[in-house]
């Protein structure tokens, strides 16, 4: 799953109908999207909203897996054109100092630069980063939901020194993210890559589930187990241990019959 | 190759930054304040990381030289070990650096003025000794030497310090400095192997031994002495088989004569890094083999490691003197 963190519905709504997004009814303090592959959240003006929604999407979020980030929204910067996209490889909390490097696996034709999360509008874009009003309450939050290379934020121009910022209206944040969708797209496909690789790593092994609903297990007996069950498969090239177990009367003998069995293997294979 | 450099502000100007940013100009420069901002902080993956690693270029603040670990010498009693990188272009599944680091950038600290002092500093204490040096503790002293210039930039002061000795440890091929160089009599240029099919299943990115042995080659007809590392010592079924086949293709081109030191040890590593590693490679079946946890440390069964390096000890040493063989000492030989 992939969520996609924006601050305003005209944000949104380019993303909500390229991608078939649909309102979650009840969704609580703020309105949620999503479909099977992606969930977004409209937090609100401002980094402290960010990351209150972002903390809510992790909340409503079942399951252990990681999910991918994906902050979308508009920027200013001092000479980029408007309508142009970036990616953020440095997200500076202007208040605190604090800055977050989302590592850069997303191949992108988009330039990348620095974005400064600042409280007000800044209007004289000094130096040559991008600033905007979300992306540090975002990445705050998010790196503590996910892995660091899984969250990322992604901005598009919507004024700068010779278009400023008080030409910037609803319909056209609108159609700046509608141009930008085949490079969000781009990116989001990527993302939802390195997502599935990430959680095929916590994927837990074949059978795990059905040893569990079928005996008893302790919490730490039960990572004993997905560990032994583990090294089990991996020695053996055997995915099913069940039929095998079938006879065994709790937990304590499956572990200690994977036990056994591992024992068995590793000596075999060191004869 | 690289397409991110990390620089921090304050080597921005450095030469050795510049003239590596000009190697890389289509990569894109990010500064930061200081390379633990984004080197190794909590929240990130180092399994991802590697599909497109980044290269942070650095200033080393302090502890420039270190001890060595204790019984890990080819000879000498005063060892110190230095990093001018951290991490590896290589991706070795049993390599320890995967469980200490989260991140899988490349440091590199370009203030080689500040690691050559505390190094003349060290060895004008040790006048009267024979200290040993070691550069490939926390990376490969060689793979990345076009880029990093690390032979020419470290080599001349060793030239300068006679009594001292160096040692490049690497698994690359990327000899072409020394080539050019003048041979070094207190330099060791010690490669690291293993067998073949080893190598294939574990070791992603690292050039075959074949490959290894022309480099070898190369280098003692030019007049380089070479260290061997049978470290760590892998077990796979036939390993007998596998490591002799491996010590007499090495014997059979490179005479022993030429050899500085030959060194081996088991496959060990703190318990905290090998489970970091089980939750990076799950599928890897090699950390589901025959080892056990003890003090901390995951090494093979006492047994089996015994008779790993009483194997390779023995077969060693009917190529080589008994005065160019350093066991690692936890073993049994």
């Amino acid at each position: 799953m992939i969520h996609l963190v924006v601050a305003i519905p005209c944000e949104a709504r380019p993303l909500l109908r390229h991608f078939d997004l649909r309102a979650i009814p009840d969704s609580g303090p703020f309105r949620v999207y999503e479909n099977e592959q992606f969930r977004l959240i409209v937090s609100g003006v401002g980094k402290l909203a960010a990351a209150a929604a972002t903390a809510y999407l992790q909340g409503r979020s079942p399951g252990k897996g990681d999910c991918g980030w994906m902050n979308i929204g508009t920027a200013g910067h001092a000479e980029r054109p408007v309508g142009s996209g970036l990616l953020a490889h440095c997200i500076r909390d202007a208040g605190s100092g604090l800055n977050w490097y989302p590592p850069l696996l997303l191949e992108t034709t988009a330039p990348t630069a620095t974005v400064i999360t600042v409280e007000q509008p800044e209007t004289g874009y000094p130096g040559t980063a991008a600033y905007d009003m979300e992306a540090a309450g975002f990445a705050a939050m998010a790196s503590r939901c996910a892995t660091s290379e899984l969250v990322h934020s992604y901005k598009v121009i919507s004024d700068n020194h010779r278009e400023p910022i008080i030409q910037v209206n609803k319909g056209m944040v609108e159609e700046l993210i509608k141009a930008q969708l085949e490079n969000i797209e781009q990116l989001l496909l990527q993302l939802a890559n390195l997502t599935a690789q990430m959680n095929a790593l916590q994927t837990p092994p074949p059978a795990l589930a059905a040893l569990l609903d079928r005996w008893h297990f302790t919490t730490c007996e039960s990572y004993r187990l997905e560990h032994l069950l583990r090294r089990w498969q991996l020695l053996s090239g055997n995915n099913n241990p069940c039929p095998e177990l079938e006879k065994l009367p709790g937990g304590r003998e499956v572990l200690s019959w994977l036990q056994m069995q591992i024992d068995h293997h590793l000596a075999a294979s060191t004869p | 190759m690289i397409s991110t450099l990390y620089i921090e502000e304050a080597v921005r100007e450095h030469p050795r930054s510049r003239e590596i940013c000009a190697r890389f100009p289509h990569a894109r420069q990010i500064l930061c304040a200081h390379y633990g901002e984004l080197f190794n902080r909590k929240a990130q993956h180092f399994r991802l990381q590697k599909q497109g690693p980044a290269l942070i270029l650095a200033r080393k603040q302090q502890r420039f030289l270190l001890p060595a670990p204790p019984q890990y010498g080819i000879g000498g009693s005063h060892n110190y070990y230095f990093s001018h990188m951290l991490n590896c272009l290589y991706d070795c599944r049993y390599c320890f650096l995967q469980g200490m680091y989260r991140s899988a950038n490349y440091v590199l600290f370009v203030n080689y003025e500040d690691f050559q002092q505390a190094i003349h500093a060290q060895a004008r204490d040790l006048a009267d000794a024979d200290p040993y040096f070691y550069s490939g503790y926390d990376c490969d002293s060689l793979a990345l030497d076009p880029v990093t210039r690390f032979c020419g930039e470290f080599l001349p002061l060793f030239k300068k310090l006679p009594h001292c000795r160096i040692e490049l440890r690497t698994k690359s091929t990327q000899i072409r400095a020394l080539l050019h160089m003048e041979p070094l009599p207190n330099c060791i240029v010690a490669f690291s192997l293993t067998p073949e099919t080893i190598r294939r299943k574990l070791e992603h990115g690292v050039p075959s031994v074949a490959r290894r042995l022309d480099a070898m080659e190369k280098l003692y007809r030019r007049g380089w002495q070479l260290g061997l590392r049978f470290d760590p010592l892998i077990y796979q079924q036939g390993f007998e088989h596998d490591y002799q086949a491996l010590f007499a293709m090495i014997f059979a081109r490179i005479p022993a004569t030429t050899l500085h030191s030959v060194s081996l040890g088991g496959f060990r590593m703190p318990e905290k890094f090998f489970r970091t590693l089980g939750r990076l490679y799950p599928d890897e079946a090699f950390l589901a083999g025959p080892f056990v946890a003890q003090k901390g440390m995951v090494a093979y069964r006492q047994e089996l490691e015994t008779r790993m390096m009483d194997f390779c000890s023995a077969q060693l040493l009917s190529y080589i003197p008994h005065d160019k063989f350093f066991p690692c000492s936890n073993a049994s030989t």
